[in-house]
């Protein structure tokens, strides 16, 4: 396994991130279990979690695991707050001080664990400063709660008014951004990679499969298969257009030529893009998990991007009804109540 | 003529705002000199050019009209530095002290003025920091020979840091960015939209017909008029593509509803889009500024909007005739 700093911090992380997802969702306790000790025998150190991923189950799932495993120093664990908790609870979600210290302190608990290796902002909010949060994620550093922070789908120039701020105000800085990132919606690539760069923010793209698409388990022209993601989802006819099966034909012709998957092409593609640090898997099966492990010994050419770059421009969103790029569209980029 | 405030600034510019990329070259002195009293006349008190519209030739054209029509206290006056003036000399281009000193100083002799009212950076370069620009920019303000001073077709992360480099080191702000923004192209939305409301910028957005698409006179089957700027010869694949053509559609369709020209939608669509101050105008011709002027009087409605992201969706680009240097950065500022 390749192993990249994160960003200007210097601590190693794997070039895969596993995503924890679907733990308590769609992949029991028991696989849950097996799947984190076969990526960690396979040299994954770098999982990544959330608050609102089944309420808390999936943390208490990787909690429970890496206590089982036994290898937590190893592990560089990185978990995120924002998103409603209780929906009777108006403070129960958000980026204030208030939710994000107490969200800190249950995610400790949940994960069995004295300190969160990176804590995340799980999406901007315009209606607080940005300065609240900051200090409120500064507290937890120094009180030994957390090493790192960063943030997720944020806007390039809201990384950098958070980078000002830090500056000014003397406060730790995000070191980490984690946006979407895949063949269909490159949009990251025009403001947010480059400015990354420039400040030494690593970058763990989520959804590098496009939220399976980029797998080949969806073909044109037919019903997604049973037991996928978006078997029951009205929007399929809208989400699948022509322009999306383009790319993915050209996915499938390379990885046929290199005799691997058509995920890991994809998720190869993701991690040696420049900037970035580590694609963040989200295996639902441990069949999925062997898969996306191979894609570490895939190497894509020059002439690979080119033959790519022709149906998924550089810079470009491919459709706008593919569900990630929709989704970023409505992160909620501001404009910001308070600067 | 609608006047609004030059993003924080509080000084008023008309709705839409006169470019003058063809002046000295493909428009006449004489034709471009009745076409800046023809739009001062309707209102129009902004008017932008830069050093390097046909080298010079531009702002002197400007700078005869303005004399001659003697309103230059009325007008809010806008050009630009950054592209390259000479080509045998290596300093002469970019955004470093020297070059923007030297070009201020024959930007305001080919003007015959002695303040340019918004001095704007013409593109970003990733090869110096912003700081050494900001310095030099903030100088000129203080030594009264700029208003205010702006970007154009800048990253909204490289405006966000110069507004902190402006902040931490005291020095005067850019104001307003003029980034490129049409049907074709709505990339804007997604960061520099609501950076720029947060902070206050105008946006002038330069060619809301996409250099002329967008007035419906490039046909499907290839046609299009003698005259026009894209022939075959130098068509852009994307701007020439079903997609591009079906925005043309509804735009030409809507345009019929109302009635007005497809120019006359496309523009109105764009001076009415969230967070826009004044689209710049590029006419060649006083019939196309009086067509552009027409505009004013379209009223673009929420059923309009929703019929036109339908087949140009919010955020997104169809035909992008345009990259810029985004970075990344050789210095932290």
């Amino acid at each position: 396994m390749e192993y990249r700093s994160l960003g200007r911090t210097g601590t190693k992380v794997s070039m895969l991130c596993l995503g924890c997802l679907m733990f308590g969702r769609r992949t029991e306790e028991p696989q849950a279990m097996d799947m984190v000790n076969r990526a960690i025998d396979a040299g994954i150190n770098f999982f990544d979690t959330a608050n609102m991923y089944s309420r808390g189950v999936s943390e208490e799932m990787v909690g429970m695991a890496l206590k089982r495993n036994g290898k937590r120093s190893r592990i560089v664990l990185a978990t995120k707050v924002h998103f409603p908790m209780d929906d009777e609870d108006p403070n129960a979600r958000g980026n204030s001080r208030r939710h994000v210290i107490e969200q800190c302190e249950a995610s400790l608990r949940r994960l069995q664990t004295d300190y969160i290796d990176l804590y995340q902002i799980h999406r901007p909010c315009p209606d607080i400063p940005i300065d609240e949060t900051l200090r409120a994620l500064d507290d937890l550093i120094r009180a030994g709660k957390v090493r790192y922070i960063g943030c997720s789908t944020f806007a390039a120039w809201q990384v950098v008014e958070s980078l000002w701020v830090s500056k000014e105000l003397r406060l730790n800085r995000f070191i980490c951004e984690q946006p979407p990132y895949h063949l269909l919606d490159r949009s990251i690539e025009r403001e947010l990679v480059p400015m990354a760069q420039t400040y030494g923010l690593a970058m763990i793209p989520w959804a590098p499969l496009a939220g399976g698409f980029l797998t080949g388990k969806y073909r044109r022209g037919e019903p997604p298969p049973a037991n996928s993601r978006y078997q029951d989802d009205s929007y399929y006819a809208q989400l699948s257009s022509d322009a999306v099966f383009n790319v993915l034909d050209v996915v499938t012709a390379i990885a046929a030529e290199k005799g691997c998957t058509p995920s890991q092409l994809a998720l190869a593609w993701c991690a040696q893009q420049p900037g970035i640090t580590s694609p963040i898997i989200g295996p639902r099966s441990m069949e999925q998990l062997e898969d996306n492990l191979g894609a570490v010994s895939v190497s894509v050419t020059d002439a690979d991007r080119v033959r790519l770059d022709q149906v998924a421009p550089p810079g470009r969103a491919i459709s706008y009804r593919t569900p990630i790029s929709y989704q970023y569209h409505q992160s909620g980029f501001g404009p910001h109540t308070f600067r | 003529m609608e006047y609004d405030s030059l993003g924080r600034t509080g000084t008023q510019v008309s709705t839409l705002c006169l470019g003058s990329v063809t002046f000295g070259d493909r428009t006449s002195e004489s034709d471009s000199m009745d076409i800046i009293d023809r739009g001062i006349d309707a209102g129009i008190n902004f008017l932008d050019t830069a050093n390097v519209y046909n080298r010079g030739r531009s702002e002197e054209v400007i700078g005869k009209a303005v004399r001659r029509n003697g309103k230059r206290s009325h007008i809010v006056l806008a050009t630009k530095v950054h592209s390259r003036m000479d080509d045998t000399d290596p300093n002469a281009a970019g955004n470093h002290r020297r070059h923007i000193i030297e070009q201020c100083e024959a930007s305001l002799r080919r003007l015959q003025t002695d303040y340019i009212d918004l001095y704007q950076i013409h593109r970003p370069t990733s090869d110096l920091p912003i700081d050494e620009t900001l310095g030099a920019l903030d100088d000129l303000i203080h030594a009264g020979k700029v208003r205010y001073i702006g970007t154009s077709t800048f990253g909204a992360w490289q405006i966000m840091e110069s507004l902190w480099t402006s902040k931490t080191l005291g020095l005067n702000r850019f104001v307003c960015e003029q980034p490129p923004y049409h049907l074709l192209d709505r990339r804007i939305e997604l960061e520099l939209v609501p950076m720029a409301q947060t902070y206050g910028l105008a946006l002038i957005p330069w060619s809301p017909l996409a250099g002329g698409f967008l007035t419906g006179k490039y046909h499907r089957d290839g046609s299009r008029p003698a005259s026009a700027r894209f022939q075959p010869k130098n068509e852009d694949r994307d701007l020439f593509s079903d997609a591009a053509f079906d925005v043309l559609d509804v735009v030409s369709e809507i345009a019929k509803e109302k009635p007005c020209t497809p120019s006359q939608l496309a523009l109105a669509w764009c001076a009415q889009q969230p967070g826009i101050t004044s689209p710049i105008i590029g006419p060649r011709t006083m019939t196309q500024l009086e067509d552009n002027l027409g505009a004013m009087h379209v009223r673009v409605t929420d059923e309009d909007r929703a019929r036109l992201d339908e087949v140009s969706p919010p955020s997104r680009c169809i035909a992008s005739y345009y990259e810029a240097d985004f970075g990344p950065h050789t210095f932290q500022w």
